[in-house]
C-alpha cells in the first residue's frame, strides 16, 4: 500500500513537472509533437536506428563519467578519455610524458583533425575529403589540448609552404568507441583518468586501457601525459 | 562614457576598417556591434559577435570563431534588430555554432538580412538544430506565432562551404523553422544539410502533427532564387562523384534520407525555387527530392492539403543536375523525385523548365525523375500526379528513372512540343533498357567536376532531348594522357575518387592541378599470389574490362580494401616544362608534355616499412590490417582461394604517409601481439629508403 502511494505521488510529481515544462516553453498542448506523431513510412526504422543511421559514428561511455574538479576547474573525464583513445590508437602514440614527445607529423595531424571535428571517431569514412587549415588554427588546437603551441608545426609533412597552409585528406578514423572509465584520481593539480576501451557495446573483449593525466594550465584543463597498453 | 566611445568608434570606422581585437571587451560574453560602419574580424578574435541594428560591412579575414572549441554555447555571430550586414570574405575563415545548444554559425533574425561578398573562403557549420547560415531551431513544434523565423540571405560571391547542424539546413532555416528568402547571384557554394534538412532551404520541418501547426506542409522552405554561381547542395555530406550507373549512385548512398538538396526538409513545402542561371548540382538520399520537397507523411490527419505546395521554375541558361539515389542503407527505395516532390505528398506541384536551360535529372529509385512521388497520397490514397509540368522548346533535357517514368506523363497539365522529340532523338516511356542502351553520352556535373553519363543499365524510362554541342563555340581545352607509375601493391587516388594503378592512364587538362593521395592495396586482391605463384581466376570476380588492370596490383577501395594516406599531393602536366620536377614545398609533380608520367617515389609519397623481431625472425610473421592479413582461407587453387593471404616473415611493405596501421605479430601463424604504427618519414634519416620496425620479441 505504502509502495503504491509512493508510486502515485511520484507519478503526480512527474506529471506536474511535465505540465510546468510545457507551460514554461510556451507549447500549445493541442499541438501534436514529433514524439506523438505516428510513424508513417513503410520501412519501419526506430528512432534510435534513425539517429545512428543518419548521424554516423558514436562513442558510448560508462563507469565514472561525472566531471571532476581540479584546482577549481571542471574537467570532463569523458572528453579526455576520448582524447586518450585518439592519441593512443588513432595517432599510435601509446606513451608520452609531454606533447613534445609526440612526432610532429602525428601531433599536427591530431590538431588538424580537431580543427574540423570535436571527436575524431565521428569522421565520415566513406569518401575522400580535402581540408585545409592555417597555422593559427593548428596552433589554437594544440593550445587547447596541450596548453602550449610551441611546436615547429611547419615541419609537418602536411604543411604546404608554397601556399602557406596545411592540407590533408581526412583520415578514416570514423568508428564507434565503447569505453568504461574505471578510475579518476584527483590530486591537487592533476586528474588521472584510467579508461578501458572495448571492441563492442557489450564490453566483452578489451581493446586496450589508457591512463591520461590532465593538468590545469592557465585555468583550463590540458593533456599532460599518456600511457596506453 | 560608453556611448561616447561608441560614437567615436563609429566615426573612425566610417573612414577605415579596424580589427575588432582592439575593441573587444574581454569580460563580455559577446562583442556587440550596434553602430553603422566597417569592421574586420581576424584570426585573433575568438569571441562571439552580436550585430544589432547596424548597417555594417564586416570583413571575415581568416576569422576563427568556433563555439565548441572556444567554449561558448550560442551562435558564433548573431545578426538582429533590423541589422543589414555585408560579410566580405578574405582568406580562409572558419565559423561554427555550438553543438550543445541550438545555434547557428551566423544567425539571421527575421527583421535583419545578410549578404556575402569577396573572394575568400568561409567554412561554416551550424550548431545544434541550427543552420550554418540562417536560423537556429527548436526541439519541439511551436505555435506559428511563437515560431522562430529567419531573415533574408544573399550570396553575391565568395567560396562558402556550409554544413548544417543537427537537423538544420546548410543555408536557410533550422529545425522546426520555415525559410524566408535566399538569393544566390554568384560565388561557389557547397551546402550540406544536417539530418533530414535541406542543403539550401529549411531544416527538418516535421514528421507530421496537428493541422495548422505541425502538419506536413505547415513549414516551408520559402523562396530560393539562384541567378548564378556554382552551387552544390546535398541532403548530407556526400561525395557524389559517380553518376555513371544506378549501381554507382546507390553505392554512393546519400545518408541524408528524407531531406533534400534544395528546397524543403522533412515535411516542409516549397513556395518557390527559381533557378535562372549558374551551375547547380543537387543530390538527395531516400524519400526526399534533389530539388523540391522532402519526405511527407502517409497520414491524412497529419497532412495540410491547404498549405502544402511545391513550385519549381528552371530557366534562363541554368545548367542543372539533380540526382536522387532514393535508397536506404537496407536497399529500400522510398520514392522521391529528382525534381519535384518527396514521398508522402498529395500533389507533385508545378514544374517549369523553360528558356535555354540544360537539365539532367536522374532517379535511381521508384519515382519519376521529374514530377511527383508515386507513393500513395496521404489524403485519398490515390497515386499523386504533378499539377503542371511545362518543358520549353529550347530546353536540353535528359531525364532517366530506374523504376518509373522519367517524366510524370500523368501530370494534370503536361506541356511539351513533340516535334522536338522526333525519331532521331529518344523519348521512351517504360521501354526495355536494352532499347535505350545506345543513348549518347551526356555531360553532367558532379561535385567533383564534369563527367560523362550514359543511360545506365536497368533504366526503364528515359526521356532525352540532347542538343549536340556546336563546334564553333568555346575555347578548346587541351588535354594530355597522364601515365601512372606506382610500386606494386600501391595505387593513387585522385580527388574525383578515381583509383589508378601502375600502368593505368587518364586524360587530364594541360596546366591544371590535380590533387591525389597514396594508397596501399589489399594484398589478398592481387591476382598472382607472390608467395605461392599461383595465377588466380581474376575475371571471375571483376569485370573483364578492369581485370587486366589489376593483375599484380591488387585493389584499393573505400569499403575496406587497403588503406590511404593523409598527405595531399598535386600533379600537373605542363605545356612549357621541359623536364619532370618535384617541388617539395608544395608536394607538386610538374610533368613535361613529352613525358607525362607520374612516378610516385618512396620517401616523397610513401614509406617502406620492414618488420622484424628482436629475437630473430625464424617462423615469426607480421600482418597489417586491411593490407597483409590472414583471410582465414586455407590455400587451395580454387575460386575460394582468390582472397588468400597470410602474414609474412620479414614483411616489407610500402605504406602511405599519415596513415595509422595496426600491425600484428604471429608465431608460426598464431597471433600473439599487435601495435599501432603511425606511418611517417624517419625524421632523423629522411633519405633512408626503409624504416625498420622491430618487434620487442
Amino acid at each position: 500500500m505504502k509502495k503504491n502511494l509512493k508510486m502515485t505521488v511520484c507519478f503526480m510529481l512527474v506529471a506536474v513537472m511535465i505540465a510546468m515544462l510545457f507551460a514554461s516553453c510556451g507549447v500549445d498542448p493541442n499541438v501534436k509533437q514529433e514524439e506523438e506523431a505516428t510513424k508513417d513510412y513503410a520501412v519501419q526504422i526506430s528512432e534510435e536506428e534513425e539517429e545512428e543511421e543518419l548521424a554516423g559514428f558514436h562513442s558510448y561511455a560508462s563507469g565514472k563519467t561525472d566531471p571532476v574538479t581540479v584546482n577549481g576547474v571542471e574537467v570532463s573525464v569523458t572528453d579526455f578519455s576520448l582524447r586518450a583513445y585518439e592519441l593512443a590508437y588513432m595517432m599510435a602514440q601509446p606513451k608520452f610524458t609531454s606533447a613534445g614527445d609526440i612526432p610532429i607529423d602525428a601531433l599536427v595531424q591530431f590538431a588538424f583533425c580537431h580543427v574540423y571535428f570535436k571527436n575524431l571517431n565521428e569522421m565520415n569514412n566513406k569518401a575522400m575529403q580535402y581540408r585545409d587549415a592555417t597555422e593559427d588554427q593548428i596552433k589554437d588546437q594544440l593550445m587547447t589540448y596541450f596548453g602550449s603551441d610551441d611546436f615547429k608545426v611547419k615541419d609537418s609533412v602536411l604543411y604546404n609552404s608554397g601556399k602557406d597552409i596545411f592540407e590533408m585528406w581526412i583520415p578514416e578514423y570514423g568508428c564507434n568507441i565503447y569505453y568504461t572509465i574505471d578510475a579518476v584520481n584527483v590530486s591537487v593539480d592533476k586528474a588521472e583518468i584510467i579508461t578501458t576501451f572495448y571492441n563492442e557495446l557489450k564490453r566483452e573483449t578489451m581493446l586496450g586501457r589508457t591512463t591520461i593525466n590532465v593538468k590545469v594550465k592557465d585555468g583550463k584543463p590540458v593533456i599532460d601525459s599518456l600511457s596506453a597498453e | 562614457m560608453k556611448k561616447i566611445i561608441s560614437v567615436l568608434l563609429a566615426v573612425l570606422l566610417l573612414t577605415s576598417a579596424f580589427s575588432l581585437t582592439a575593441f573587444a571587451d574581454e569580460a563580455a560574453q559577446a562583442f556587440v556591434i550596434s553602430e553603422d560602419g566597417n569592421y574586420t574580424i581576424d584570426a585573433s578574435f575568438n569571441t562571439p559577435v552580436d550585430i544589432v541594428g547596424a548597417k555594417a560591412t564586416v570583413t571575415l579575414d581568416n576569422a576563427n570563431i568556433q563555439a565548441d572549441l572556444q567554449q561558448f554555447e550560442r551562435s558564433a555571430i548573431k545578426v538582429s534588430g533590423g541589422a543589414d550586414v555585408t560579410f566580405v570574405l578574405e582568406g580562409f575563415s572558419t565559423i561554427a555554432g555550438s553543438s550543445n545548444k541550438t545555434s547557428c554559425g551566423i544567425e539571421v533574425a527575421l527583421d535583419s538580412k545578410v549578404s556575402f561578398e569577396g573572394e575568400g573562403t568561409l567554412n561554416i557549420t551550424g550548431g545544434k538544430y541550427g543552420a550554418a547560415i540562417g536560423s537556429y531551431g527548436t526541439g519541439i513544434n511551436l505555435p506559428v506565432e511563437e515560431r522562430v523565423q529567419v531573415g533574408e540571405i544573399t550570396i553575391n560571391s565568395g567560396n562558402i562551404n556550409a554544413y548544417g547542424g543537427e537537423r538544420g539546413s546548410g543555408i536557410g532555416a533550422g529545425y522546426h523553422v520555415s525559410g524566408n528568402k535566399i538569393t544566390i547571384n554568384d560565388g561557389t557554394v557547397r551546402a550540406y544539410a544536417g539530418a533530414m534538412g535541406a542543403g539550401i532551404g529549411c531544416g527538418y520541418g516535421t514528421s507530421g502533427g496537428a493541422i495548422g501547426v505541425a502538419a506536413v506542409g505547415d513549414y516551408t522552405a520559402g523562396t530560393i532564387i539562384i541567378n548564378g554561381g556554382d552551387i552544390y547542395a546535398a541532403s548530407s555530406w556526400t561525395d557524389f562523384s559517380d553518376f555513371s550507373s544506378f549501381d554507382a549512385i546507390n553505392a554512393n548512398e546519400v545518408a541524408g534520407a528524407w531531406g533534400v538538396g534544395i528546397g524543403g526538409g522533412y515535411g516542409a513545402s516549397v513556395d518557390l525555387i527559381e533557378i535562372n542561371g549558374g551551375k547547380v548540382v543537387a543530390v538527395s538520399g531516400a524519400s526526399g527530392a534533389a530539388i523540391g520537397t522532402g519526405r511527407g507523411t502517409s497520414k491524412g490527419n497529419q497532412y495540410n492539403i491547404d498549405t502544402y505546395r511545391c513550385n519549381i521554375k528552371i530557366g534562363g541558361d541554368a545548367d542543372v543536375t539533380a540526382v536522387t539515389s532514393d535508397v536506404t542503407k537496407d536497399g529500400d527505395h522510398l520514392g522521391g523525385a529528382a525534381i519535384g516532390t518527396g514521398r508522402g505528398c498529395h500533389t507533385g506541384g508545378t514544374i517549369e523548365i523553360t528558356d535555354n536551360a540544360k537539365v539532367v535529372a536522374i532517379n535511381a529509385g521508384n519515382a519519376p525523375a521529374i514530377g511527383s512521388s508515386k507513393k500513395n497520397s496521404p489524403v485519398d490514397g490515390a497515386i499523386p500526379v504533378a499539377e503542371s509540368i511545362i518543358i520549353g522548346d529550347n530546353v536540353q533535357l535528359y531525364a532517366v528513372s530506374a523504376a518509373d517514368y522519367a517524366v510524370d506523363k500523368d501530370a494534370s497539365t503536361l506541356s511539351i512540343n513533340d516535334k522536338y522529340f522526333g525519331s532521331s532523338d529518344r523519348w521512351f516511356f517504360g521501354e526495355d533498357a536494352v532499347a535505350i542502351s545506345d543513348i549518347e553520352n551526356v555531360k553532367v556535373e558532379s561535385t567533383k567536376g564534369e563527367m560523362m553519363y550514359t543511360a545506365p543499365a536497368g533504366s526503364v524510362s528515359l526521356w532525352s532531348r540532347i542538343v549536340p554541342q556546336s563546334d564553333d563555340g568555346g575555347e578548346t581545352i587541351k588535354t594530355s594522357n597522364l601515365g601512372i607509375v606506382t610500386p606494386l601493391a600501391m595505387a593513387v587516388r585522385f580527388e574525383d575518387g578515381g583509383v589508378y594503378y601502375s600502368g593505368d592512364s587518364l586524360e587530364v587538362e594541360l596546366d591544371k592541378d590535380y590533387h591525389f593521395q597514396m594508397c596501399s592495396v589489399d594484398w589478398s586482391t592481387r591476382s598472382i599470389n607472390e608467395e605461392k605463384k599461383i595465377h588466380k581466376p581474376y575475371e571471375t570476380f571483376y569485370p573483364a574490362e578492369t581485370a587486366s588492370q589489376h593483375v599484380n596490383h591488387g585493389i584499393y577501395s573505400d569499403d575496406g580494401l587497403g588503406l590511404c594516406g593523409t598527405v595531399v599531393y598535386t600533379v600537373r602536366v605542363s605545356s612549357d616544362a621541359t623536364r619532370m620536377s618535384f617541388d617539395e614545398a608544395t608536394k607538386t609533380f610538374v610533368l613535361p608534355l613529352h613525358d607525362s608520367v607520374l612516378r610516385t617515389d618512396v620517401n616523397k609519397c610513401f614509406m617502406a616499412y620492414r618488420f622484424t623481431f628482436q629475437s630473430g625472425d625464424y617462423n615469426k610473421q607480421t600482418g597489417i590490417d586491411n593490407v597483409v592479413y590472414d583471410t582465414g582461407i586455407e590455400h587451395e587453387n580454387t575460386l575460394e582461394d582468390f582472397r588468400y593471404t597470410k602474414p609474412l616473415e620479414f614483411l616489407s611493405v610500402n605504406l602511405p604517409l599519415g596513415s595509422t596501421v595496426t600491425a600484428k605479430a604471429y608465431n608460426n601463424y598464431e597471433y600473439f601481439a599487435q601495435a599501432d604504427v603511425f606511418v611517417e618519414i624517419d625524421a632523423e634519416n629522411p633519405e633512408e629508403c626503409y624504416t625498420d620496425y622491430v618487434w620487442p620479441y
